[in-house]
């Protein structure tokens, strides 16, 4: 009985100071965690942040992100929620639902899917007239402007979200992304929906255009999507361009680059059951259209990369500038990995000597959709 | 600092047992002083040089009472500028904000200007420091106990960290002989240990899961808030606010076992009451005591004319209201409490004698609920709202856009019905009642004590660490 009671509190003293003895002296190789996180950095002591209680607040952050195992116990706690609950619990700033046969959706779009994001008839009318006037103005410097509607994973693969978040009453509605559709008809404004060319395209391939485990389309979904818009850029402008191929795929179950973005979010032990068979596109392009290499600036959201990675490998076009939600702008060719932050920005090195813009908004984003790009443009031309 | 945080379970608890545990018999209580110094001056380190200060006060005030004789007016007006000082600080600290707002409130209603008013931070632990004080007094006072043998025992007692932030309200004079003098034992420290896991993983398994859904209910929109998300809402936060401070009390009481203190019981599964006198005694346990101590006896208690008793009591309600919060809503919570504490004396425990045991605990069990609908309501308004919701009363949506998934998963669920059986179902006494847990002669109940206990501690671990990793998926700009 003693002797029971003597190894309860050693034990207890044991996994008390593990963690703080395996911060110290890395006795094992710790666990790494995948997602990005804002670390906070070791504060220093100062007589006035003890005073306002800034330093114990920092001291405590810093302290729970260094202290040891944590890797091994953030998988394991998650490891059971998943098991135990079929939740996942990685991830609390994004929030993320297990879908049927382990697809991961991002919350935010299933809400999208459910309607939850319905804005106003007029909010959106107002938005197209910008973008039209945008359109025109653009022209009056041969510069042609397209939106490209991106797709939700929801929107596409909808068979596999879990019947408890689909909200029956609600789905059915009228959604932003129909109304919009409608309105850039009626208004004249250059625009591809890759939400309508996907769906025609689902039952087409028996590769999935979306990944399971991540939250935008596969490289072979985002290739198709790339040839389709060079397709409609030359319908609008007239002019031939490079032409993208994505057959044939190789199909495997490694998953590549952003395929499984959301799947390393789940920070679980088994975040294998979230990779299905994914197709890799060997991407080829045709030789017509080079006389033509055209400067194309791009804005929009993460679902742009792929397209810029696809159509910088069959060298589309000579030059590049993408701004990232129109706060921050990447280069190309050049400096292509820095970023560029937005007061020292040049509107005649990255607008007005392009050929194309493309506008990239995804369908769940309607409620906030272009950046404000449109508006800021405008603003500079009048 | 909080018990269920990282820094205090693998930083501060640690560090301090162990040097504790190192210092010899007779310095352990400053030892036990400084430590509970450090754990006060984290949280609130400007604040705590108003207590010690008060403190010194209050123990040389004690030490004059000896001078004069019991009952004398002399020892009668020390004692009151004593209480009257320390409750100041209190209602200083405490209640400012809310009498300016009330103010604020009538003068914006006349048309007036409003006072412009920096608001006072209230210290943590106040409320309950400053009971532990009253109750320091009033038993030197009455003689009950002698005076603090030195001021460092004295400091002790007020600041003890485990009882300092959240309770339990130890009176002085179940504590005093142990300050100086109490037994350090491998039994006891065994007993708090499990004691201390025990609590902590209610607060961190129970009471944080069951918090979330009770949160996520208190934010919808009247029009959301149907009929069932209502009840899920009210029994959630029930089940939150039982486990997190009786989870809190078991930390509390499990660290002062480690530290050679034995602390009275606080909760006694409560919703198994059958009235709310009966409630009263099994729901923090240690504030009912002080409240019939020190101000319900002195008030007269029961040995008066029948309407001053039903007066005194709703007083002592009133005040449980109030000190629990600044707010209306605990006031009135306070009111609801006392209003049906004295139905109980007039007539509904002769009636619950007559009634079905099951249909008592039942009625009393949704009544206590409607309480702490108001009780946790952000506004009076907003819990008339819920109430109508609770009683299928006022227009919400035929239909909640909200679903239940985004209320409470499969773990809401899974621990709801945990919290239930372990709250209600009689077999389950065994798990809670600490014969099972605290030092037992049964060999056949030490393993299972042990594996649970390690078990516990474990998942506690693991679910209080993954709460502090919140990565995004990429950076945004």
């Amino acid at each position: 009985m003693k002797l029971g009671r003597i190894i309860t509190i050693v034990l207890f003293f044991l996994l008390l100071i593990a963690p703080v003895l395996q911060f110290k002296f890395h006795f094992f190789k710790e666990v790494e965690l995948k997602g990005v996180e804002l670390k906070q950095g070791r504060p220093g002591w100062q007589w006035s942040a003890w005073v306002k209680g800034n330093f114990q607040t920092d001291f405590e952050n810093w302290f729970g992100e260094k202290i040891g195992f944590r890797g091994f116990l953030v998988k394991t706690d998650n490891q059971i929620n998943f098991n135990l609950f079929r939740e996942i619990s990685g991830s609390k700033n994004v929030n993320l639902v297990l879908g049927k046969d382990n697809w991961l959706y991002e919350k935010g779009y299933i809400d999208s899917y459910n309607n939850r994001d319905r804005v106003d008839y007029n909010f959106l009318k107002k938005k197209v007239e910008q973008l039209k006037l945008l359109q025109d103005k653009l022209a009056e410097d041969n510069i042609i402007f397209l939106l490209l509607i991106s797709p939700s994973k929801a929107a596409v693969y909808p068979e596999y979200l879990p019947n408890n978040f689909i909200d029956n009453l609600m789905v059915f509605n009228r959604s932003n992304y129909q109304r919009l559709v409608s309105l850039l008809k009626k208004m004249g404004v250059n625009y591809f929906d890759s939400v309508d060319y996907l769906l025609r395209l689902k039952n087409n391939y028996p590769f999935t255009l979306f990944v399971k485990g991540g939250t935008h389309w596969s490289y072979f979904g985002a290739c198709k999507i790339s040839s389709e818009l060079i397709s409609k850029l030359e319908q609008v402008s007239k002019k031939d361009l490079v032409n993208i191929f994505c057959d044939p795929s190789s199909v495997d179950k490694n998953p590549q680059g952003k395929d499984k973005d959301l799947a390393d979010l789940t920070n679980i032990w088994t975040e294998k059951v979230f990779v299905g068979d994914t197709a890799h596109p060997y991407y080829s392009h045709n030789q017509k259209g080079r006389e033509f290499l055209p400067g194309m600036l791009f804005v929009g959201d993460s679902f742009t990369w792929e397209i810029l990675e696809i159509m910088e490998s069959q060298k589309v076009y000579t030059e590049r500038d993408f701004l990232y939600y129109n706060q921050t702008r990447y280069h190309y060719p050049g400096d292509t990995n820095l970023p560029f932050k937005k007061e020292n920005w040049d509107w005649s090195k990255i607008l007005f000597n392009k050929n194309f813009v493309i506008l990239e908004i995804n369908q769940s984003g309607l409620a906030y959709p272009d950046f404000g790009f449109p508006e800021e443009v405008l603003q500079k031309v009048n | 600092m909080v018990f269920s945080s990282l820094f205090f379970i693998f930083l501060f608890l640690p560090a301090f047992l162990i040097v504790y545990y190192l210092t010899p018999g007779k310095y352990k209580n400053y030892t036990a002083l400084v430590g509970s110094l450090f754990f006060y001056a984290w949280g609130a380190p400007w604040f705590v040089f108003i207590l010690l200060t008060t403190c010194v006060a209050d123990y040389f005030i004690s030490r004059v009472f000896p001078n004069y004789p019991g009952g004398s007016n002399r020892r009668k007006q020390i004692l009151a500028v004593a209480i009257i000082y320390n409750l100041l600080l209190l209602g200083y600290f405490k209640y400012t904000n809310f009498f300016v707002g009330q103010i604020n409130f009538l003068f914006d209603y006349f048309g007036w200007s409003t006072l412009s008013w920096n608001k006072v931070i209230l210290p943590i632990g106040i409320s309950f420091f400053t009971f532990h004080k009253v109750s320091y007094l009033v038993d030197v006072y009455r003689d009950k106990v002698k005076p603090a043998t030195n001021l460092f025992n004295f400091l002790l007692y007020i600041t003890l960290f485990p009882q300092l932030i959240a309770g339990p309200i130890v009176r002085y004079h179940d504590i005093a002989d142990q300050l100086v003098s109490r037994r350090h034992n491998l039994e006891k420290v065994f007993a708090g240990i499990l004691r201390f896991v025990v609590g902590l993983s209610k607060k961190v398994l129970i009471a944080n899961v069951l918090g979330r859904v009770a949160d996520t209910v208190f934010l919808l929109d009247p029009g959301n808030l149907t009929f069932f998300y209502a009840w899920l809402g009210a029994i959630s936060y029930a089940f939150q606010i039982y486990f997190d401070f009786s989870g809190y009390s078991d930390m509390a009481i499990g660290l002062a076992k480690m530290m050679g203190f034995d602390f009275l019981e606080n909760f006694n599964r409560p919703y198994i009451a059958q009235s709310f006198t009966e409630f009263w005694r099994r729901w923090h346990i240690s504030l009912s005591n002080f409240l019939r101590e020190y101000l319900y006896i002195p008030l007269g208690g029961n040995r008066v004319v029948e309407w001053r008793k039903y007066f005194n009591l709703w007083l002592v309600f009133f005040v449980s209201g109030f000190w629990h919060g600044a707010n209306w809503t605990f006031i009135i919570w306070g009111i609801y409490h006392g209003f049906f504490v004295i139905l109980d004396k007039i007539f509904w425990l002769k009636l619950a004698e007559r009634v079905p045991k099951l249909v008592n605990i039942i009625v009393t069990f949704i009544l206590i609920l409607f309480g702490w609908v108001v009780f946790r309501a952000e506004t009076l308004s907003s819990a008339l709202v819920y109430w109508g919701r609770m009683l299928g009363v006022g227009s919400g949506y035929a239909h909640s856009t909200v679903l239940f998934p985004e209320v409470a998963g499969f773990n809401g669920l899974f621990t709801l019905v945990l919290a239930f059986l372990i709250c209600f179902l009689p077999g389950w006494r065994r798990i809670e009642d600490w014969k099972f847990f605290t030092v037992t002669d049964k060999k056949s109940f030490l393993i299972p004590q042990l594996a649970v206990s390690v078990a516990l501690l474990v998942l506690a671990i693991l679910s209080l660490v993954n709460s502090s990793f919140n990565p995004f998926i990429y950076f945004r700009f």
